[in-house]
């Protein structure tokens, strides 16, 4: 007996060298700390990011929030994912019961958006919580570290990232010294209103990575609200950038309708003929790296015709 | 209690059940109702224990009580201040929840989703004893408290105008769901905070129709049977603001049915409150299980919020009963 009791220290090492694979794979996250199951096979996701994340290295979710536009996940993403994943509703309200008929084994979820929903969801698969809606470049690319841990790709994953860098550098190479002493503001705008993506905001870091400069106040604090700024035509024109890139999500939009004003006429990107459109879908919700790699072909692209 | 009434509440409690049995087998996920009794019974066969037990049963369990104790409220305010018009939105529970809810998620972003009921119930509570307290400066007549709930209200919107403005989001957040009154992502620990409360308060309103008969006198007669009206007031008062101000702390603000639920029981059953309270909770509760239930079949996977089609629902019904009814049915 005495002799089991002296074993006993040698069986609990022996059982917590067992156990440290699945502790290696608790994940910590914005709420917390999750354990995930080892291989997780049934994902789902209710960021677009979070795609962008999977399709990076291959993995197909099985359920995703697509706003109830299944064409809101682009081409590329569907080259890779494939058309087989179910929707479960709008990244607002995803619908809980469509996510637990899916029996998935990991739900990854939005700080901003599902927060109000966290218990409810880990009450149907392991969740863990990323802050895309509120996060930048840099912050989105470690997001997508964090998933590959969390789906047990992050081998794959990491080479994907640093392969990610080599691309991105090679983008900043060739529009660095076109974007020297530009200042570039990219915004959305729908019937009702102009957004612009503050340098916090993840375009805002991107613009400044490619070496552009902003007029914009920067923000204290990532507070969502400080990332994503209405802004009145006097603002913009107090802001004044030189180049501006609008994604339009109406037609016309509301920025259209300023056409003729005096204040917007004189804006130094109208005088120069240097408000471009960009695709608002692509640039707007999408957030990642493959998103990040196609923002970055556009504005190779606006550099190249602006010459 | 007459024969209209003996009729009407068993009925009520008939279409209540059913629309319940209805919002527990019918959500994005099409599931048999084999396999629902099997679930909600414990019974053998396959279980949807998440999408029945975890989802569907407390959402509909929470529109029962929510629905209920708004109808009451509305009532209460009805019968307080002797005026149709008169709803818990009068006394500045929506407003003030509303613009606590904002404050608390554009001050501190961080601390707020946890904490949004409870700020809600402060801020409806803060509203309406504000009103109260406002109006109890001079002697109190429903007219003033009806002028400063407005005012008070006026200010609140304001408030929530200014902020939705100034910080106002492109990408609609949590809190803007919450404001549009919605069951999305409620479960049971949402229940088990607030079922206490609520039947609670329900119970004790349902039980003070007496005085609430008397109250529908006006202040000179009441007093005159021997009425503390200003005691009495302030407690059913407090009883009103508590049923709305727990119910939109925990689902939002789901518009009209404090307005609407009594008017629709007072056509249905007159005005004495020994039937017309029943009558407004059933009615209520039976609008929100609805709203709730139809929300979710409307569109699937997409969800479209209790709050909306409360108001779709029932405004047209409001409107018909309105114009079909004979005046001496009014009282």
């Amino acid at each position: 007996m005495a002799y089991t009791f002296k074993l006993l220290p040698v069986f609990s090492a022996a059982l917590i060298a067992l156990a440290s694979p699945v502790l290696a794979r608790d994940i910590t996250h914005e709420l917390g700390t999750t354990d995930v199951p080892d291989d997780p096979k049934r994902i789902v996701v209710l960021e677009f990011s979070y795609i962008d994340a999977l399709a990076s290295v291959g993995v197909a979710p099985v359920g995703l929030a697509d706003d109830g536009k299944r064409d809101r996940v682009i081409a590329p993403y569907i080259d890779v994912i494939g058309d087989d994943w179910v929707s479960v509703g709008t990244r607002k309200t995803p619908s809980l019961e469509i996510i637990a008929s899916l029996q998935p084994d990991l739900i990854i979820a939005d700080k901003t958006r599902h927060t109000a929903a966290y218990d409810t969801l880990s009450e149907i698969a392991p969740t863990i919580v990323l802050d895309s809606l509120g996060g930048d470049y840099h912050a989105s690319v470690a997001q997508m570290a964090a998933i590959g841990t969390a789906i047990g790709k992050s081998v794959e994953m990491e080479a994907r990232i640093t392969a990610h860098k080599a691309t991105m550098a090679e983008y900043v190479a060739q529009i660095k010294p076109k974007a020297e002493g530009i200042a570039a503001q990219f915004g959305v705008t729908n019937a009702k209103g102009l957004w612009l993506h503050s340098p916090r905001s993840y375009n805002g870091s991107l613009l400044e990575m490619f070496g552009f400069d902003s007029n914009m106040e920067t923000a204290d604090g990532a507070v969502y609200e400080k990332v994503y700024v209405p802004t009145t035509l006097e603002q913009l024109s107090e802001i004044d950038p030189d180049l501006l890139l609008v994604g339009a999500y109406a037609d016309p939009s509301f920025v259209d309708g300023w056409a003729g004003e005096t204040l917007y006429e004189n804006l130094t990107s109208v005088k120069a003929d240097q408000v471009l459109p960009v695709t608002a879908h692509n640039w707007s919700r999408l957030r990642g790296m493959l998103a990040a790699e196609m923002t970055a072909a556009d504005v190779v692209r606006i550099m190249d015709a602006l010459e | 209690m007459t024969r209209r009434a003996r009729i009407t509440l068993p009925s009520l409690v008939l279409l209540l059940t059913l629309a319940f049995v209805w919002s527990l087998s019918v959500g994005a996920v099409k599931i048999p109702a084999s396999v629902i009794i099997n679930t909600l019974f414990d019974l053998d066969g396959d279980q949807q224990r998440f999408i029945i037990n975890r989802s569907r049963l407390p959402r509909s369990l929470l529109a029962v009580l929510t629905g209920g104790a708004m109808a009451l409220s509305g009532v209460i305010v009805q019968a307080l201040l002797r005026n149709a018009l008169a709803s818990p939105k009068i006394i500045g529970i929506n407003s003030g929840a509303a613009l606590a809810v904002l404050l608390g998620t554009s001050l501190a972003p961080d601390l707020a989703l946890a904490w949004l009921p409870l700020v809600a119930l402060l801020g409806g509570t803060l509203a309406a004893g504000t009103i109260y307290g406002l109006s109890a400066l001079r002697p109190m007549s429903p007219e003033r408290l009806i002028l400063v709930g407005i005012a008070v209200g006026l200010v609140c919107d304001a408030g929530v105008d200014f902020i939705m403005v100034t910080a106002s989001t492109f990408e609609i957040s949590a809190p803007l769901v919450w404001l549009t009154g919605s069951l999305w992502a409620r479960g049971w620990q949402h229940l088990s905070a607030v079922w206490p409360f609520l039947s609670l308060l329900s119970a004790l309103c349902l039980c003070l129709f007496f005085r609430l008969d008397l109250m529908r006198l006006g202040t000179s007669q009441a007093t005159a049977l021997g009425v503390n009206v200003r005691l009495e007031r302030f407690v059913l008062l407090a009883i009103a603001t508590l049923l709305a101000s727990i119910s939109v702390s925990v689902v939002g603000v789901i518009g009209f049915v404090g307005l609407m639920a009594p008017h629709i029981a007072r056509q249905l059953v007159g005005g004495r409150h020994g039937v017309l309270l029943p009558t407004a909770m059933l009615i209520g509760a039976l609008l929100v299980v609805l709203a709730d239930a139809t929300g979710r079949v409307l569109v699937p996977p997409l969800e479209i919020s209790a709050g909306i089609l409360t108001a779709l629902f029932g405004a047209p019904f409001f409107v018909f009963i309105l114009l079909t009814s004979r005046m001496e049915t009014r009282e």
